[in-house]
């Protein structure tokens, strides 16, 4: 009887969570499948318009399989996830696949593969112990094996074109970037160390006048990682990425230890870091010169960026359509350059519906991180968010010539196999966050 | 509780300021479509007169160029100019690995143009190859590389290629432009009619609003279809070069038109010029000799002399003189080819024997009882000599006649010109001039084009006289002294034509060199036209430096040849044929010639 009575009570409580956590998978299906209608209508409009072969929509069906099996695996592993973040990241990659289809045709088969182990990584991630401590006990390990691994990029690193920066480590015809992984590893190993600092963090500050400031003792290890990452990006002509370190790190640091002084010294710092720049690199002179006056070089330096902006004046309000407009007179555009190719063939409403995806991706990350309570977790899922966001404002801002070209990519949508591996990761540990915090609540 | 307070207060300060960026953004990208700045607009729109819409010159179709039965000499095609922009390259190595066998270069050349320049600059225009053909161009075009420019060149193919190069023409880039045009003979002279009319089209770049930009046509070449009849045209190709080989000469041409209309049915030229190569050493074949080149006609020129006498009426076939071998009119010595006196001949033997010292008198004669030279000069204007006959081909040489009061001129000159030396000519010339004599004393304009072909409309060339420098009953003396010429037992000039009544005379000519005349060769030529009673047809054969040094070994066999052959491939009956035609009524030559 009384086995029976646990079996009952079991499953009432499976009934229990069944009736609250249905209408959520109900709700990440629903999206998935209004995102997969979208891509399909995309991909057939681009072969209607482009007279392709109707064997270009298999990245589309490919895509919908990801989809169905990621599905299904996070409801068994994650039930109670965050039924935002996957259909979001389905949705902006499928839409870059739509892009590179369009863009760069022969590259479709080789991002949807790395959709393919993307997913596999982001599942393989949900079957990983719970806690995330393997992430966090081994912070040190994981941050220096990234370094490592970018150091053998100094050595062996190639370029897929076969020129500009050697940020590649080539398997085969797969390229992967270690700078992007090691992204998530600072992030990861800021998030350990701040969690495991943080009640020291006000006890030891010193005081500076009005500013209260992290102890050095602090402070120590976490500049001397910061410090070789910067280092070694930096030597490798990686400054877009060393950008993004530089505001992460500034804003995880002021998450932590609460000093508005240490953000702002940081924004100081980082216009410093932009001057010598100028000095030290050609390319980065260059941007800035673009950036001033894009006018007197419209042909030759400042060409890229005078046809994004025209691209993105002539997408209107709703967008030439795919396949119509002219994006890949833009140089690049299928990587640094996809915003503006979306905002042409999409127009404004597509660019705006991609931004505010981007938007929801960080919101609900914030939120993972405002409704979680242990300091690592909600460390992790604030520093991940922020970098998505930082990224995805970088780029923005410099397809529209807000502020100068830094040279990253637009987080899912463009071209490149280590970028959207990251952004898959990401994902993939947001919503083992998101799940986790309903554990504690 | 109060940490977390903090860390939330820190979170939404963060959210909020990326927010903030966002709003930004967003104002920003709202501003392209509804406040510009407007002087980034004025730029971008300048930018975008190149991105959106392209002015381009839209080409019409080239009109084809056909023989006299529809085949074609001259057909449109594509040819492609293969360039790169190496700022919208993606993949360099897979470019250069699939361009390498399409284009003939090898894979690390095109490799190296794609690489960044000095200044590590990217540049927006490479050529790689400046034409490829048909095929190769559109397999590229399937490649879809990014940053490939391929610039159609419009590009003619010749069917006939050598056989009708010379007198079709050619069509290539002219050295100033990059732009094509038509180049000599056909070609050249209606480059205007064949290219049609072009038009600057601005068309947008976007696919849907293309259509709308481009609403007027362009006017299309006009197809010509030319006199040439190609199977004839073969036949006078093959003999010359039977006879340029037997005879070991240095070039030849042999010429045949219809005395009738004008109409030209063929020039065949040696050496030939290849269409298709462009070598310097071919393109200085490509100008048609037959029309381009002046050349002392020498006796051949002496039925003109023989037509303007009786048509000036200061000598008949009665007339006679005492043939001294050589003498000294005007200052120089005139000498018969045999050097020898043969004592009274008569107008007729003059000709059938080829006396120069027959023509020098019947001229000397002339000149006194007209009145001084002048009346001579003008009626052998009349028959064209000295100025172009006006054919449609481009490139016609004017020849030389020097006249009293031109620096070039002297006395001795007058009497040389009654046997053709020192008067030069085309062999298009001489052989008009001849066709007065064929055409009952009138000039027909030459011609080589017969229809034009615009659209629905065909312009048929109606046969146009230019001159009558002999009246009809002339035309006939003379026609009938040629006659003798060619069937008399005692010319030199001799030949049998059993079914055929010809005309016809040769020439042996020096060749002029500064100072005095070529020992070593000679230019052999015979003008004849059959029948002899109502030509249909009229031959010029040529022969530069023959081994048989005079006319009647070297040209006149090869005509013979030619009549044979040319009577069975134009149906033209024998005369005794022709005449039971006529006895029953019929009109042998109803027949369109």
């Amino acid at each position: 009887m009384s086995t029976t009575t646990a079996e009952m009570a079991a499953l009432d409580l499976d009934e229990m969570d069944e009736e609250r956590i249905r209408p959520q998978a109900r709700r990440e299906r629903l999206l998935l499948a209004l995102a997969g209608l979208f891509i399909l209508l995309n991909q057939v409009t681009l072969i209607v318009a482009r007279d392709r072969g109707w064997e270009t929509l298999w990245p589309v069906g490919v895509w919908a399989l990801c989809a169905a099996i990621g599905h299904s695996v996070l409801e068994r592993r994650l039930p109670r996830r965050d039924p935002l973040f996957f259909p979001l990241a389905m949705f902006l990659t499928g839409w870059g696949l739509n892009l590179i289809s369009r863009l760069v045709p022969g590259f479709a088969d080789r991002q949807t593969l790395w959709l393919v182990i993307g997913l596999a990584a982001l599942l393989a991630l949900t079957i990983l112990p719970g806690d995330l401590r393997w992430l966090r006990r081994y912070r040190y390990t994981w941050l220096i094996g990234g370094l490592a691994l970018l150091g053998v990029t100094i050595v062996l690193g190639t370029n897929p074109s076969g020129f500009g920066p050697r940020l590649w480590l080539g398997f085969g015809r797969l390229y992967y970037q270690p700078s992007e992984l090691l992204k998530i590893l600072l992030v990861a190993f800021l998030a350990s160390y701040f969690a495991d600092h943080e009640p020291y963090m006000r006890l030891d500050s010193r005081r500076l006048g009005r500013w209260s400031v992290p102890a050095p003792a602090f402070l120590g290890p976490v500049l001397l990682m910061w410090g070789v990452s910067i280092v070694v990006l930096v030597w490798q002509r990686d400054l877009g990425t060393a950008t993004l370190f530089f505001v992460v790190f500034m804003i995880m640091l002021y998450l932590a230890s609460g000093q508005a002084a240490l953000l702002l010294g940081g924004l100081g710092l980082l216009a410093l870091a932009g001057l010598a720049a100028m000095q030290l690199f050609d390319v980065v002179a260059l941007r800035v010169r673009v950036w001033l006056d894009p006018w007197s070089t419209a042909d030759s330096d400042a060409y890229q960026i005078v046809q994004s902006l025209m691209a993105v004046a002539a997408g209107g309000l709703f967008g030439q359509g795919i396949g119509q407009g002219q994006p890949t007179i833009i140089p690049v555009v299928h990587s640094d350059f996809a915003f503006a190719a979306i905002a042409e063939e999409w127009g404004m409403l597509g660019a705006l519906a991609v931004m505010a995806a981007l938007a929801v991706i960080v919101v609900r990350g914030m939120r993972v991180a405002v409704e979680t309570r242990q300091a690592f977790d909600r460390l992790l899922a604030a520093g991940l968010s922020v970098t998505l966001a930082v990224q995805s404002l970088l780029i923005l801002a410099g397809v529209l010539k807000l502020v100068p070209l830094t040279g990253v990519t637009l987080p899912f949508v463009s071209y490149g196999g280590s970028s959207l591996l990251t952004m898959f990761v990401v994902t993939g540990l947001l919503l083992v966050l998101s799940n986790r915090e309903k554990d504690a609540a | 509780m109060g940490r977390d307070e903090g860390f939330h207060r820190r979170l939404t300060v963060i959210t909020g300021f990326m927010l903030l960026i966002s709003a930004v953004l967003i104002a920003r990208l709202l501003s392209f479509q509804f406040r510009m700045d407007p002087a980034v607009k004025s730029r971008l729109e300048s930018q975008a007169q190149n991105r959106y819409s392209q002015t381009v010159e839209v080409y019409p179709n080239r009109g084809q160029i056909y023989d006299r039965n529809g085949n074609l000499l001259a057909v449109n095609s594509f040819e492609y100019r293969i360039g790169i922009s190496p700022n919208q390259v993606v993949n360099r190595a897979e470019t250069a690995r699939k361009l390498a066998p399409l284009i003939d270069v090898p894979e690390d050349e095109i490799y190296r143009k794609l690489q960044p320049g000095p200044d590590g600059k990217l540049s927006t225009y490479v050529l790689l190859k400046p034409v490829v053909g048909f095929e190769a161009g559109q397999a590229i075009m399937d490649l879809e590389l990014p940053g490939m420019v391929i610039e159609p060149l419009p590009t003619r193919i010749y069917p006939e290629g050598e056989l009708t190069a010379q007198l079709v023409g050619i069509f290539r880039d002219s050295d100033a432009s990059r732009t094509r045009r038509g180049y000599w003979g056909v070609e050249g002279f209606y480059q205007t009619l064949l290219a049609g009319q072009s038009k600057k089209v601005t068309t947008s770049a976007i696919p849907v609003l293309q259509e709308a930009a481009s609403i007027t046509r362009v006017r299309d070449g006009i197809d010509l279809v030319l006199t040439i009849d190609r199977d004839l045209q073969f036949l006078a190709q093959e003999i010359l070069n039977w006879a340029v080989q037997r005879e070991q000469a240095t070039g030849g041409t042999i010429l045949i038109m219809n005395p009738r209309t004008g109409e030209i049915l063929a020039i065949a030229n040696y050496p030939m010029f290849d269409p298709n190569s462009l070598t310097p050493e071919n393109i200085q074949r490509a100008r048609n000799p037959a029309i381009a080149d002046v050349y002392e006609p020498g006796s051949v020129f002496k039925i003109i002399t023989m037509a303007m006498a009786l048509q000036a009426g200061t000598h008949d076939e009665t007339w006679s003189y005492n043939d001294p071998g050589c003498f000294n009119p005007g200052g120089t010595r005139i000498c018969n080819w045999d050097g020898a006196a043969h004592g009274n001949q008569t107008f007729i033997d003059v000709f059938v024997n080829s006396w120069n010292t027959g023509t020098s008198t019947i001229f000397m004669q002339m000149a006194q009882q007209l009145g001084g030279p002048y009346a001579v000069y003008d009626m052998l204007k009349e028959f064209g000599i000295g100025s172009p006959t006006g054919v449609d081909l481009e490139g016609e040489a004017a020849g030389i006649l020097p006249e009293p009061g031109d620096l070039d001129w002297n006395e001795a000159q007058f009497f040389t010109t009654s046997f053709g030396q020192g008067v030069a000519v085309t062999p298009l010339q001489m052989l008009t001039a001849a066709n007065a004599i064929a055409n009952d004393g009138l000039i027909m304009q030459p011609h080589i084009v017969k229809k034009r072909i615009d659209g629905n409309e065909v312009i048929e060339t109606r046969p146009a006289a230019t001159h009558r420098p002999i009246s009809v009953e002339v035309a006939h003396r003379a026609r009938d002294i040629m006659v003798r010429i060619v069937e008399d037992p005692a010319s030199l000039d001799k030949y049998e034509f059993t079914r055929f009544k010809v005309a016809g005379k040769t020439g042996t000519a020096q060749i002029p060199i500064p100072g005095g005349y070529d020992p070593s060769g000679s230019i052999a030529s015979f003008v004849g036209f059959l029948p002899a009673d109502d030509p249909v047809v009229s031959v010029l054969v040529k022969l530069d430096r023959p081994i048989n040094y005079w006319g009647s070994q070297a040209a006149a066999p090869v005509f013979q040849e030619l009549v044979e052959r040319l009577v069975v491939l134009m149906e033209i009956p024998s005369d005794q044929e022709r005449y039971q035609l006529i006895a029953q009524g019929g009109d042998p030559f109803s027949r369109e010639y």
